[in-house]
């Protein structure tokens, strides 16, 4: 019981970054393998310094948290994505990824090597049910991401903005000879996922500390994204579950020293014989 | 006789249709055509019959063996050569590259007498060059053998293609869309090569909606429409099919 | 043909280079980092072959750099094999993981692909640092031993300099050779467009498997003489970051084009040791450099090379021989 509730607030984090990777691969086809750096960055602009350093509630630097990375996204977008946006995938792969080590690095001289501590709502206290103890941070999470799933839905049914952001990831050019400022959605897709990153890294920063190993996290959600099938919605969230169950899990049961080379094992086997994920959509993507 | 046969092959995607329940047979030594609007299935039937796809049922075959399923370089050994419709040019390659590299398929030596350059891999790169020189005078690009391919024109860059696809030693070759970006004169030039690469005794399987192209240079033709065939024919047939008059010229598409 | 031609005269003056550098170099320690260069050398070469070669970006350098180091490393301190043996052993150990992990993987395309090989440098980790009844654990191996001839051990870092160039040079060869050959061609025809060799009866899933073994082939050597270099290896250093250390290389030098990588690979063994007084800084900077790279200078040093002569023909009024360059 423990370690379900656990595997599932973990792994709706998980989810959330898994999101995050599919709206700008939907949007412009390609992979910000960055991703799990902002939440490393998410994690430390909330922890490091705001709660920390300046003191504030929870709520207030989650939404200064929040806004902070939504216009980091955008600036990365403009330097990481629009310059090659006709050039190979290859090419943005690499910058994406040469993005990531500066932010790893640059994180080590703002806040330094050792890991920051974040004390969370609710610290260590948890709830007793039948002798055992769930953090109550966990259920926060759970709570969180489904309350932040339902403004989303909300957001991409009903608001014209969704709408637009919809049609781009769906197809781009149609969008735009509709009339829908292509190159303003995915700087406002960059945005939303980038706060979503700043989101997972918020709420994780209480059960991990704020390290870089934070950023092993984008990893999990990339595994996310190839086990619900890429592209896919409700795909992410549900292989975002299952990555977080299979590494509570086998961090209790088998050792916590393999648990990242089990989900890595686990990763490349569906890459390998189910590349189209578990809801089995029958799209061949071709990454 | 029949070189490549479709039989009852269709293809959907998602919930849209785009070869229905379809019959060809193309003879060997023709020069047969596939024509039809745009999206009516025509470039679809191309990627089944070359592995590019699977069909969604049905099945093709090529000299009486299956390609349908097949992965795409097992049939192009087979006999069965492509080029695409928009144009997929190896942008680091030269021209004459581009040729040898289309006659890899059929060479022999192994990679580490390549890596010792023994006696028989240089007389495999001889045979190859000349062989290669060979086709690109036959299409006509002998004195561009040294650019590198992306900086020709786009015309000849579609030359270039086909002579990359003869270059496999094909039986048949199915070209899309050969005219597209052609100016006049290259079109009309095209018309004596795909006329010459017959009398090589490879079959011309094309696929195209310029009228006068496929009219002058086909034997027979078949119209597709939303991914149904709704004539076969000679040239003469074809234009006179109510029909086909229907799906071309009543929806405003007047190719002459 | 020019571009080879460029290559090759290229890849004389950097061997000689080379060659000239040790002497010039007092410094104790900078001439074993010469000597780590050159071994990058042969490594980066291997890369050259699958990612600059055949465009697929292979992110898992360090997995085959730890494997055929503890196969040199175990085969000689736990098997009690020659040197020679051990390391003609990590050669064909690492070609052979080049198989195993190609034959699945390489048909994946991209980022599926660079997200496999990233898995797989990890898990190699993982299990040299936790396998320790055969790898050691996290405390390595040591006395691994140094090159000999007959009963001449390689003791003299200077005389084990040489020998790593002379390796290196004669491996350089046979990329160039490999590169010009028929295979050379359809290695760029696959990284160009993939489709497009399929459909010309190229099995490009085969072409990509011979290039990842030709690489493991050689990251096998050149990880086989960094044990014996270094006579004691530890699993800490094969991780992520230094997989794509050697994909910077390539990238720095210019995709495809083996004397780039080549420099590549020595600019960046040395850049790391003499800023070393930047701490964190120097990743930062790193990164933003490579950053820089990709967007201003796609082409790497390769790009700026050709570019340079091409100003000067166009300067010296030979014109264009053709359209673009």
């Amino acid at each position: 019981m423990q370690q379900i509730v656990a595997g599932l607030a973990l792994g709706s984090i998980y989810g959330l970054v898994a999101l995050g990777y599919n709206f700008i691969f939907n949007a412009v086809g390609i992979v910000n393998l960055a991703q799990g750096d902002f939440v490393m960055l998410g994690g430390y602009i909330y922890g490091g310094t705001l709660t920390l350093l300046l003191g504030l509630p929870f709520l207030p630097a989650l939404v200064l948290t929040a806004i902070a990375m939504a216009i980091f996204g955008i600036i990365s977008q403009r330097i990481v994505y629009y310059p090659l946006r006709d050039a190979h995938p290859r090419m943005v792969m690499l910058s994406t990824i040469a993005l990531g080590i500066f932010l790893k690095n640059i994180s080590l001289i703002a806040w330094g090597t050792y890991p920051v501590s974040v004390s969370g709502l609710f610290g260590q206290r948890g709830l007793r049910i039948a002798g055992v103890s769930i953090l109550y941070q966990y259920i926060f999470i759970l709570i969180c991401v489904i309350i932040l799933l339902a403004i989303q839905q909300f957001f991409f049914k009903k608001t014209t903005v969704g709408k637009s952001m919809r049609a781009v990831a769906q197809d781009r050019l149609a969008a735009m000879l509709m009339g829908i400022d292509a190159y303003k959605m995915i700087a406002i897709t960059f945005a939303y996922s980038s706060t979503l990153a700043a989101i997972g890294g918020v709420l994780l920063a209480p059960v991990f500390m704020v390290s870089q190993v934070l950023a092993n996290v984008g990893l999990k959600g990339f595994a996310a994204c190839v086990i619900g099938g890429w592209g896919d919605i409700t795909g992410a969230v549900i292989g975002g579950l299952v990555v977080g169950l299979v590494e509570v899990f086998s961090a209790s049961y088998i050792s916590s020293v393999y648990k990242d080379a089990i989900v890595f094992a686990i990763l490349i086997g569906f890459l390998i014989f189910r590349p189209q994920g578990i809801l089995g959509r029958a799209t061949e993507v071709s990454l | 006789m029949a070189l490549l046969s479709a039989r009852q092959v269709t293809k959907y995607f998602g919930g849209l249709c785009a070869v229905d329940n379809l019959d060809l047979t193309v003879n060997e030594g023709e020069i047969f055509a596939l024509i039809g609007p745009n999206g009516s299935g025509k470039t679809t039937f191309t990627n089944l019959a070359t592995g590019m796809m699977a069909p969604t049922s049905g099945h093709i075959e090529f000299q009486g063996t299956f390609v349908s399923g097949q992965r795409p370089h097992i049939i192009t050994q087979m006999g069965l050569v492509r080029t695409f419709q928009n144009l997929r040019i190896f942008s680091s390659l030269t021209v004459l590259e581009h040729v040898t590299l289309g006659h890899f398929c059929r060479t022999t030596t192994r990679v580490w007498s390549n890596v010792l350059r023994t006696r028989q891999v240089k007389e495999e790169e001889e045979k190859v060059r000349a062989r290669a020189e060979e086709i690109l005078a036959f299409v006509g690009l002998l004195d561009r053998k040294d650019w590198p391919a992306r900086s020709l024109p786009y015309g000849q860059q579609r030359l270039l293609e086909i002579a990359r696809a003869l270059a496999t030693d094909p039986r048949m070759i199915m070209l899309d869309e050969p005219a597209a970006g052609m100016t006049m004169q290259e079109s009309s030039d095209l018309i004596h090569l795909i006329r010459s690469i017959r009398d090589r005794g490879i079959t011309v399987f094309l696929i195209d909606h310029k009228m006068r192209l496929v009219m002058n240079v086909s034997e027979r033709i078949a119209v597709l429409n939303f991914g149904r065939k709704i004539a076969e024919g000679t040239p003469k047939e074809i234009q006179e099919n109510p029909d086909v008059i229907e799906a071309y010229l009543g929806k405003g598409r007047r190719t002459a | 043909m020019g571009n080879s031609r460029l290559r090759n005269i290229c890849l004389v003056i950097i061997f000689v280079l080379l060659a000239c550098a040790e002497p010039l170099i007092t410094s104790r320690f900078y001439k074993f980092v010469l000597a780590l260069a050159v071994i990058n050398v042969i490594m980066v070469t291997g890369l050259h072959v699958i990612f600059g070669l055949t465009g697929q970006i292979f992110m898992g350098m360090a997995g085959f750099w730890g494997i055929g180091s503890y196969i040199l490393a175990l085969a000689t301190t736990k098997m009690g094999l020659g040197f020679w043996p051990a390391l003609i052993l990590s050669s064909v150990g690492v070609g052979f993981m080049g198989v195993v992990l190609g034959i699945p993987t390489l048909r994946l395309k991209g980022y599926y692909l660079s997200i496999t090989t990233i898995g797989f440098g990890e898990i190699t980790r993982f299990i040299l640092m936790n396998w320790s009844a055969v790898t050691g654990g996290v405390f390595g191996v040591f006395n691994i031993p140094r090159p000999h001839f007959g009963g001449f051990v390689l003791t003299n870092d200077a005389h084990f300099y040489y020998f790593s160039l002379a390796l290196a040079a004669i491996l350089a060869v046979v990329a160039a050779i490999l590169e010009d050959s028929k295979y050379g061609t359809a290695f760029k025809g696959v990284r160009d467009d993939e489709l497009a060799a399929d459909a010309i009866g190229i099995d490009s899933t085969g072409i990509k498997v011979m290039a990842f073994v030709t690489c493991g082939l050689f990251v096998g050597i050149g990880a086989g003489l960094y044990s014996s270099l270094l006579t004691y290896i530890s699993p800490e250093v094969f991780t992520l970051e230094e997989s794509f250390r050697f994909v910077t290389m390539v990238l720095v030098g210019g995709i495809g084009f083996l004397p780039g990588a080549i420099v590549g690979a020595v600019v960046l063994t040395f850049l790391p040791e003499m800023l070393r007084f930047l701490q964190a800084w120097y990743l930062a900077i790193y990164g933003l450099i490579v950053l820089g790279i990709v967007i201003y200078q796609p082409g790497g040093i390769a790009g700026a090379l050709q570019g340079f002569l091409e100003r000067r023909r166009l300067a010296r009024g030979e014109g264009k021989q053709y359209g673009t360059a």
